[in-house]
Parts: structure tokens; C-alpha cells; sequence
């Protein structure tokens, strides 16, 4: 028992071993017809791929036998990618593609192409085709040798015969035989020729399925493809579904009014390998037949699909499975079987897995690994392919699972979570592998290996439970108004400050207001002219002798009201005011008195006398304020 | 009256200062559960699996993540190791300390998974590689934003009280006092002020991120790789942090102390910088 499981961990090595030795790079050969017609052209086209940040292949020839011409070879860039253990791996190269025409009947061998790659040569395998005799054409119009507008190729006149050619256009219609439904189309992109990619479905999400189909549509007849360059698609895994289109058949299409000559020219199933707005690019074709007027030499006339955005999103994160990968998406089943089931502790189990179904088939399993089950890197043999329009296939996994603890051990199950996109929601096709009993003493009867020195022992134990984390709110510094409000409290000290100092000086005007010299002795003389209106003498006196009071205080400072009327001329002398001044002063003052105590002088000319003494004295320079004090 | 205002700013610097608490909800608390028990039976992937369910799924918790980077360093020593295992550690626990800034036990974890990559680097025949500190970042980091905040509080505070005093002391030795307390105050609110409205806007501008692939390959804006020059590091060694301010397409322009340049998106693991208990 024990020599058979040596024998199978020494058979997986092996096969480990060769699939690591790598070949420098890939490369194919493909005939686009495997029994062309004599006189007929075909293409072969040599795709060369690399890994990526490794050399281009570069330099590819084709052996042709006698009796076939070759021209070319067109060269155009090839991108491929792959998800290989969650891993993308992309690969980069060119595609040669040779137009060739079979000139002899019979059976020929073309290939192998060669390219170089990395310094070395690398060769294809050959492809061999069978030359058959030409069947004669089907014409789309008798050639009339008297009109020269029936000429193939040649354009129509306007006007010339266009009645009978719209009831041809017509009956033609109506007798077309039956199409497919995925040709048809309500208006042609182009007069002469035109292509048009269609995806299905228009919005996926990361690992699915998604069909790009391209349909070529030529308005003069029959074409052949030529001159191709293949639609971008970086973003995504590539599948080809339909490789050329030589073999496929070209339907007679009502586009519009007339009727178009169409047929799928490319079929792939793209597998969008990460979210967002991803691009497919325009695929360049020539249209190559009779009609259609060539854009230079072996070019045909040159069109280019539509590019497309497809929108890509992640499979809902609400019921996503443990252990779900990205991109693993269809739908599979998973059936495993585990040899022997009784076996030495230290040795080895083999347990084979396949898993199969429909979508891009994953690339790796869940293995129940557990302390003293050591599960290698399995080996894996693959056949994914197109099925109809879908990919789908199996992928075996054979693995190496050494037990080194004896006892009954349950293994546990093979597991992969993927995203159903029919169903819409997550499935784990399961596998159970069952117990293996384990008998106690290792291989040879020696103990274990002892498991080598961890330095990362300072990493502790596990956490047993979530603890009270806090639960963090936006940092508060982060809200908009934190910044300016630092500055709010400083602002408002200032502020009281400032509001007090205005408080204070709006007094201090006020009272300064209050106590204007210039206002009181105009306010007064105005009560004097009331007064002196309503012809009261007295109040006329009281008032204008108030106003020349206020005018004294105003031109000196004098608080005349306090001084002796006989001592007045003195003070206002000391203090500078002319003498006329003084003299008016008193003159006035004496006349105010006169008027209460004695004969009435006229109240319009005291009133007069005051004002004009007053204002006298307002035109003064004010230097009541340093003489008050 | 003085007393009552000096409670309610104080209740209200608590609230802002302080966060909520909550349980984790039941979902999380499972699948962490799960993660614990396949951790503690040597399933690796399984308690990597569930880990990482748990982060998918929004939830950020600095128990999770230190328990994450039990996983992928369990898987980095075992037999099965996967390429970026010991960046992935790196990253969770990196993950822990921004959740949880005093955690001592994940600091040092941290070092030690850093100091397995720098081995594993050396067998491998790689030289250490260090990107000089940045002098900004190093002096804006001394503190957490929240701390450069409550400094900032507290110079407006003592500017505030300081001009009051200035202002409204009739006597001499109160308004020189509010002079001087006004001054240390200003002096407060204006550096540390400038350093947390820094602090905020950096921490807004860029995200932080660990690298997770033995080594990335730092590129010009146009996906070249960056040549060589003055001695400064062309590529960023596995674990490291850097800061990502800009995602170009597939390309990420990263901060990575003095150094910065491009890297491809899939070489970076962001890290969630605040708890989150969906």
C-alpha cells in the first residue's frame, strides 16, 4: 500500500514537473477553408503568443507546396487573457494571416509556420486542404452586352430603369427565402457595405458569459473577408465561437428597401474579468468580391464594426457565499472520489475532483484544509470549450493530501460558491469526500518531521470575540464648520468688547450732543422768534438772553450764567474777546433786562439785536473746551 | 451662570469627542465566529474566506482584521503558502492600527510580519529598500486629527479667555495675566490649528493602502517603469504603506514616504480606516 502511494505522489511530480517545463510561447496554424475551389483565394492565418513583458514573436513564414500562391502576410496584434487559480495572466502576440489561391487540383500540406520568439524558432503544426474543381456561380443579374450599366460592379444611373428595378427590389423581397431572425435590421449603416457587433446580454456582471456577435452586410452581392483585424478586448477572457466566416453561410437580407447580401463573420464569448465601462473595440474587415471597390491592393473595401461599452458590475455583495471568487460565474455540478481510504499516517491520499457545467468553468476548488492534513497543489486537466453558443466543459483536479495524524479522519467536502446569473443568485456545487482511516506510525515507521520554527509566534493568539469597538463617526474636525468655529469664542470677546467701547462713545456723543452750546443758543433763538410771533416780550428776552449765554460759552467757555452781569465784560476781557464783542454783549443783555423791568423796547428788533449778536459770537473759533477747563 | 456654561461646552466637546458604541450585528458576529473556529482547526482558507466575506460586505472591526492577518500569516508559514500572504497580514494588521491606534499587540505583530518580509526579501538576495519620511506627513502624524482638533479647542479657549481678561480687568496684573494667557493661546490655535485643517485635508486627499505583492514596480503616469535615479527606490518592497491620492484606470499614484510614482491597482490593498458595523 505504501509503494502505491509512493508511486502515485512520484506520478503527480512528474506531471507536475511537465507541466512547468513551459513551452517559449504558443503557437497555431488555421485554414479558413479546408476544401477550396480551384481559382478560389482562402487565408491562413499563424497566431504567435507570448507571455506577457516578454519579447514579441516576430518573423513568421509559411511553407506553401507548388500549386498554391501565397501573398502576404498581414500582420495585426493579438491580446488573450486567462484567469488561471484567480490569477489574470495575459499573453500578447501577433496573428500572420496569408491570402492564398489553390492553382492545382489535389490534396497539399501548408505549414508548418514558424515564427521567433525569444531568439528561438518555434513551429506550428501543418494543416493539410483538398483542392476541388471550381462550381460555377450563381450571377445576380444577366449581363446585357447592349447596356452598359449592367456591368457588375458598375454603378446605376439615377432615374435610368428605376421603376422596373424598385418592382424587382420588391417581388425579390417577397420571394427571399427564410433568414435568421439575428440578421435582420430596419436601416443599412452604410450605401455599399457595413458591419454591425451586437452583444447579448448588454449588461453582466464579473465572469459572465457575455456573446459578441459580428455581422458583415454587403449591398452588391457575394464577398469574401479579407484584410481582417480582430476587435480589441482586453478586459475580458476570450472564447472563440466562430472563428472566420468561410464557412458560414451568407443569407440575402432586406435592409431597408433593398436586399443586402449577409453572414456572421466573428462569434465570441468574452468573459468580463473585472466591473466598470468595459470597451470592445471595432474589428476591421475587407469586403473582397465583385462590386465592391477595393481600397487598395488585397485590401477589399475596408469597413470597421461599431465599438461597444458594455457595462460590467460585481455580483451582489447581500448573500455572497464564503470563499466566493470573483468571476466564478455559470452554473456547475462537482463530484469527487478519494484512493485509497486506509492508509499509514504520514502518507498519502490521492482524491480526484471534477468539476463541470456551463461558464467559464473555475480554476480552483475550496479544499478543508486542517492541522496535520496537507493538501498539495493539484494537478489540473482541463476541456473547456464552445458548446453551441456557450463555453462549458470540465476542469479535473487531481490532488495530493498527505495525513499525518492517525485516526478516523473525515476529510470534509470539496466546495465552489459561484454566481448563477439565470437564477440570480449564489449556489455552491459540493462534494463530500468522506472518512480515511488512519493507522498510527509514519512511513517506514518513523515520527513526523517536526513542524518547522515559526517566527511569527509575536503575532499571539486569536481574538475570541468582536470587542466594544467604537463605532467611529466622522472625525469632527472633517465637518466644515469646525475650522471657522475656532475662531467664534476669540470673535465673540472681541466683539463684547467693541460693542461696549460703541455703547460708550454713542453716550458720550449723546450727552456731548445734549450739552451743544452751538445747538442751545440756536434752539433758543428759535423759541425767541416764536415769542417774538406771538408778540411775548418777555419770553423773547428770557430766550434771546439765553441764546447770547450759549453763545458766550460757545466763543470762550464761560459759563456766563454763573458770572455777575456787572463782572461779565472783565471776565470775557481776560479771557480775549474783542472789545466791540463785549460791548455788544452787554448792550444786549442790558436791552433784555429792559424790556422786563422797564420800558418795552420792540420785540422785533430785541430779537434782531440777540440774533445778530449770537450768531456774532457762534462765528467765533470755539475754544470753550480749553477754557472750561 | 459661569459654572453652567463651562457644563454644557464641556458635555458638548464629550459628545463630539466621544463615539457611539454598538454590538456587532448577528451576520458579522457568525461569520466571525466561523473564521475563529477554522483559524483555530489550521483551515487557513476557510478563516481567510469568511474574513474576507466580512470585509466585502462593509463591515471594519479591528478584532476582524487582526484576526484576518492571523489567517493569511498561518498561510504564509504552512505548506500551501500563497504568493502575498505575509502583504495581506501586513495589511490587516496596518487595517487594526488605523481602527484601533493604541492596539500595542498589533504594532507589534506589524513589526514582526514586517520583519519575516525583509527576511524572506534578504534570502531572496534583495536589498532593504527605505523610502526616506516625508517631513510633513511625520510631523502632521505625531497626532491624530481628533487630537490636533482638541488643541485647537483649546487654544480658541485660552485666546478667548485671555482677551476677556485683557478687555474687561479693570485692575493691572488680571489684563497683563489675559495678555499673556491671550498670547500662548493664539500661539495654540494657530499652529495646531494649521496642523489638524492640514491633518483633515491630507487625510481627505489620500487614502492609505499596503502593498501586496512581493514587490511593486513603481511607473510614470503613462505605465513605464520609473528609472533609476539619485538612489531612489524604483520599487516598493511587499507590506509597505503608502498613500494613494489618485486612481488613473488601472493605475494608482501612490505616496510612499519622500518617493511618489504610479502603481498598478491590483498590487494595493486599501485599508478601512473606520470601524464599521453594518
Amino acid at each position: 500500500m505504501r509503494q502505491l502511494s509512493a508511486v502515485a505522489v512520484c506520478g503527480a511530480l512528474v506531471l507536475l514537473a511537465a507541466q512547468s517545463k513551459a513551452a517559449p510561447g504558443q503557437v497555431s496554424l488555421s485554414v479558413s477553408s479546408k476544401r477550396p475551389q480551384l481559382g478560389e483565394t482562402f487565408t491562413v492565418q499563424l497566431v504567435a503568443l507570448t507571455d506577457r513583458g516578454s519579447p514579441l514573436p516576430s518573423a513568421p513564414k509559411l511553407r506553401g507546396p507548388a500549386g498554391i500562391v501565397a501573398r502576404g502576410p498581414d500582420i495585426s496584434a493579438q491580446t488573450r487573457v486567462n484567469i488561471v487559480g484567480g490569477k489574470v495572466i495575459a499573453k500578447i502576440g501577433i496573428a500572420a494571416t496569408w491570402t492564398l489561391r489553390a492553382t492545382k487540383l489535389g490534396s497539399f500540406t501548408i505549414g508548418p509556420g514558424s515564427v521567433v520568439i525569444d531568439g528561438k524558432q518555434v513551429l506550428s503544426r501543418a494543416v493539410r486542404v483538398i483542392v476541388v474543381p471550381a462550381q460555377p456561380r450563381a450571377t445576380r443579374q444577366p449581363f446585357d452586352p447592349f447596356d452598359p450599366f449592367s456591368f457588375p460592379g458598375m454603378p446605376k444611373l439615377p432615374g435610368m430603369g428605376a421603376s422596373d428595378d424598385e418592382e424587382d427590389e420588391e417581388d425579390e423581397i417577397a420571394l427571399l427565402p427564410p433568414y435568421p431572425g439575428e440578421y435582420r435590421l430596419e436601416r443599412a449603416a452604410d450605401p455599399t457595405a457595413f458591419l454591425r457587433a451586437e452583444v447579448e446580454p448588454r449588461r453582466a456582471v464579473v465572469g459572465e458569459q457575455v456573446t459578441l456577435s459580428i455581422y458583415a452586410y454587403g449591398q452588391r452581392g457575394p464577398f469574401r473577408e479579407t484584410h481582417t483585424s480582430e476587435p480589441s478586448r482586453e478586459a475580458f477572457l476570450s472564447f472563440t465561437l466562430l472563428e472566420n466566416s468561410y464557412a458560414e453561410p451568407m443569407y440575402r437580407v432586406p435592409v431597408g428597401d433593398s436586399v443586402w447580401h449577409a453572414k456572421k463573420v466573428r462569434q465570441l464569448a468574452l468573459f468580463p474579468i473585472r466591473a466598470g465601462k468595459l470597451v470592445i473595440g471595432a474589428m476591421r474587415l475587407g469586403f473582397d468580391g465583385r462590386g465592391y471597390p477595393s481600397d487598395g491592393p488585397h485590401r477589399g473595401l475596408v469597413r470597421y464594426s461599431n465599438p461597444i461599452e458594455l457595462p460590467v458590475d460585481e455580483p451582489p455583495v447581500a448573500g455572497r457565499p464564503p470563499g466566493y471568487k470573483l468571476g466564478d460565474v455559470g452554473r456547475y455540478t462537482l463530484s469527487a472520489s478519494v484512493t485509497p481510504r486506509e492508509i499509514s499516517a504520514g502518507e498519502a491520499v490521492s482524491v480526484v475532483a471534477k468539476l463541470e457545467g456551463t461558464g467559464n468553468v473555475p480554476f480552483s476548488l475550496k479544499v478543508p484544509r486542517k492541522t496535520a492534513v496537507e493538501w498539495l497543489e493539484p494537478n489540473i486537466i482541463e476541456q473547456v470549450e464552445p458548446r453551441g453558443s456557450t463555453i462549458g466543459g470540465f476542469r479535473r483536479f487531481s490532488y495530493i493530501v498527505r495525513i499525518d495524524a492517525p485516526g478516523d479522519i473525515d476529510l470534509g467536502e470539496l466546495s465552489v460558491p459561484f454566481w448563477d446569473p439565470e437564477r440570480g443568485r449564489y449556489e455552491t456545487a459540493r462534494a463530500t469526500l468522506g472518512r480515511v482511516t488512519v493507522r498510527a506510525g509514519g512511513a517506514n515507521g518513523a515520527s513526523p518531521e517536526p513542524p518547522p520554527r515559526d517566527p511569527l509566534t509575536a503575532l499571539g493568539p486569536p481574538r475570541k470575540s468582536l470587542g466594544n469597538a467604537e463605532a467611529s463617526a466622522t472625525s469632527f474636525s472633517r465637518q466644515p464648520w469646525f475650522f471657522p468655529s475656532l475662531l467664534l469664542s476669540p470673535l465673540l470677546v472681541v466683539g463684547a468688547y467693541g460693542g461696549r467701547r460703541l455703547v460708550q462713545t454713542a453716550r458720550q456723543r449723546a450727552k456731548s450732543a445734549a450739552e451743544d452750546p452751538t445747538k442751545l443758543a440756536r434752539s433758543m433763538l428759535a423759541q425767541a422768534r416764536q415769542a417774538q410771533k406771538q408778540k411775548d416780550i418777555a419770553t423773547v428776552a428770557t430766550k434771546a438772553e439765553s441764546a447770547i449765554m450759549w453763545g458766550i460759552e460757545y466763543a470762550t467757555g464761560l459759563r456766563a450764567r454763573a458770572v455777575l452781569k456787572e463782572q461779565l465784560p472783565a471776565e470775557l476781557a481776560t479771557l480775549g474777546l474783542d472789545a466791540d464783542t463785549i460791548a455788544l454783549i452787554q448792550e444786549v443783555l442790558t436791552a433784555c433786562d429792559d424790556v422786563r423791568f422797564a420800558e418795552p423796547l420792540a420785540g422785533d428788533e430785541l430779537y434782531e439785536r440777540a440774533r445778530a449778536l449770537t450768531e456774532r459770537l457762534l462765528k467765533l473759533s470755539p475754544r470753550g473746551d480749553k477754557r472750561a477747563s | 451662570m459661569r459654572a453652567s456654561a463651562a457644563a454644557c461646552a464641556f458635555l458638548v466637546t464629550s459628545s463630539l469627542l466621544c463615539a457611539t458604541t454598538a454590538a456587532a450585528p448577528a451576520e458579522s458576529e457568525r461569520l466571525f465566529q466561523e473564521g475563529l473556529a477554522a483559524l483555530e482547526r489550521g483551515a487557513h482558507d476557510d478563516a481567510i474566506d469568511r474574513f474576507e466575506l466580512m470585509a466585502d460586505r462593509g463591515f471594519s472591526h479591528p478584532d476582524a482584521s487582526y484576526n484576518r492577518a492571523l489567517a493569511y500569516s498561518a498561510r504564509a508559514q504552512s505548506s500551501s503558502p500563497r504568493p502575498g500572504d505575509l502583504g495581506r497580514a501586513a495589511a490587516a494588521l496596518a487595517e487594526t492600527l488605523e481602527l484601533a491606534p493604541q492596539d500595542s499587540e498589533a504594532e507589534k505583530a506589524l513589526l514582526a510580519v514586517r520583519q519575516e518580509i525583509a527576511r524572506k526579501r534578504a534570502r531572496g538576495g534583495d536589498e532593504p529598500v527605505r523610502a526616506r519620511p516625508a517631513l510633513t506627513r511625520a510631523v502632521l502624524e505625531l497626532l491624530t486629527e481628533n487630537g490636533w482638533a482638541v488643541l485647537s479647542i483649546a487654544g480658541s479657549v485660552l485666546l478667548s479667555f485671555g482677551l476677556a481678561l485683557r478687555f474687561f480687568a479693570a485692575a493691572r496684573r488680571p489684563r497683563l495675566a489675559g495678555s499673556v494667557t491671550g498670547g500662548i493661546g493664539a500661539a495654540v490655535l494657530l499652529s495646531c490649528g494649521c496642523a489638524g485643517f492640514l491633518a483633515t485635508r491630507m487625510h481627505a486627499a489620500s487614502r492609505p493602502a499596503v502593498v501586496v505583492v512581493a514587490e511593486a514596480r513603481l511607473l510614470d503616469d503613462s505605465g513605464r517603469p520609473q528609472q533609476a535615479k539619485d538612489g531612489a527606490p524604483t520599487a516598493i518592497p511587499e507590506g509597505e504603506t503608502v498613500y494613494v491620492h489618485e486612481q488613473a484606470g488601472e493605475l494608482n499614484r501612490v505616496e510612499w514616504g519622500s518617493v511618489e510614482g504610479y502603481v498598478s491597482a491590483g498590487q494595493l490593498r486599501f485599508l478601512a480606516q473606520e470601524v464599521r458595523l453594518p
